[in-house]
């Protein structure tokens, strides 16, 4: 997808500086990569993978259940701070619609649906679209 | 004059009809359900086992969105183990397989 497509669908990126990472693939989701895996399609749809511990709902509480899971829990920041692992974690009218997990050097990285992988500055760069907003922002100690 | 086409010709030519409008309007959903709930994806299902062979067209050369809903609903069948939900590539490769063994043709 051409970069003036995703600014279509995701105008926040337009002034951010976000940059394309990866081909596109429908084979992984931006929750799984949120999660630190891409081989997997996370969704509580009953064709996809999802978590035995958390609710199959798309309710944004399933979502924050999943990385509960996983070993982290919300916080205030989504400032890099060293020693943590950060996840963004979005909402529309209560439902979950996106993921996106802080690289070191503080910037973001989501995987768009069946398409590419972006790196952008900040959580809030890819909400006002399909997206919603931000719902929490969560973090663990640092997970190699 | 228009040229004339088959049935066969004109249905393909809807299918991709649908298909680029949904690609175009489901955006980025990672959830599948703006994709599944879509009136094209709906429309596509609607038309019946005619859809089958451009849907196992699509999965094998791997393109277009997850069929998997589609099929299930077209099918009345299931054939992908729990295990596998979620492993896109293996899923598509047992509807292929399902798809050959009760005889499809696409």
């Amino acid at each position: 997808m051409e970069p003036q497509e995703i600014e279509d669908i995701l105008p926040g990126l337009m002034a951010s500086g976000f940059q394309v990472t990866s081909p596109e693939s429908k084979t992984y989701n931006c929750v799984a990569w949120a999660a630190g895996y891409d081989n997997d399609w996370w969704s509580y749809l009953p064709v996809y993978y999802w978590p035995e511990w958390a609710p199959r709902s798309p309710e944004a509480k399933a979502l924050v259940q999943v990385f509960v899971g996983l070993g982290y829990a919300v916080c205030d920041s989504d400032a890099r701070e060293p020693g943590y692992d950060k996840v963004a974690l979005y909402a529309l009218d209560g439902e979950w619609q996106h993921a996106a997990r802080q690289l070191e050097d503080g910037q973001w990285t989501s995987k768009l649906g069946p398409f590419e992988d972006i790196t952008h500055p900040s959580p809030e760069d890819v909400t006002g679209g399909a997206f919603g907003s931000v719902h929490c922002i969560m973090r663990r100690p640092f997970h190699p | 004059m228009r040229p004339k086409t088959t049935k066969a010709q004109e249905l393909e030519v809807t299918f991709d009809d649908l298909v680029k409008r949904l690609n175009r309007e489901t955006g980025f959903d990672s959830v599948g359900k703006r994709t599944v709930e879509h009136p094209a994806y709906q429309q596509i299902i609607g038309m019946g086992e005619s859809a089958l062979p451009l849907i196992f067209r699509q999965m094998e050369s791997n393109t277009g969105p997850h069929w998997f809903v589609a099929l299930q609903a077209i099918t009345g069948a299931d054939p992908v183990p729990r295990e596998l939900w979620g492993k896109i590539n293996e899923m598509e490769q047992v509807w292929l397989d399902w798809a050959q063994d009760q005889g499809y043709k696409w």
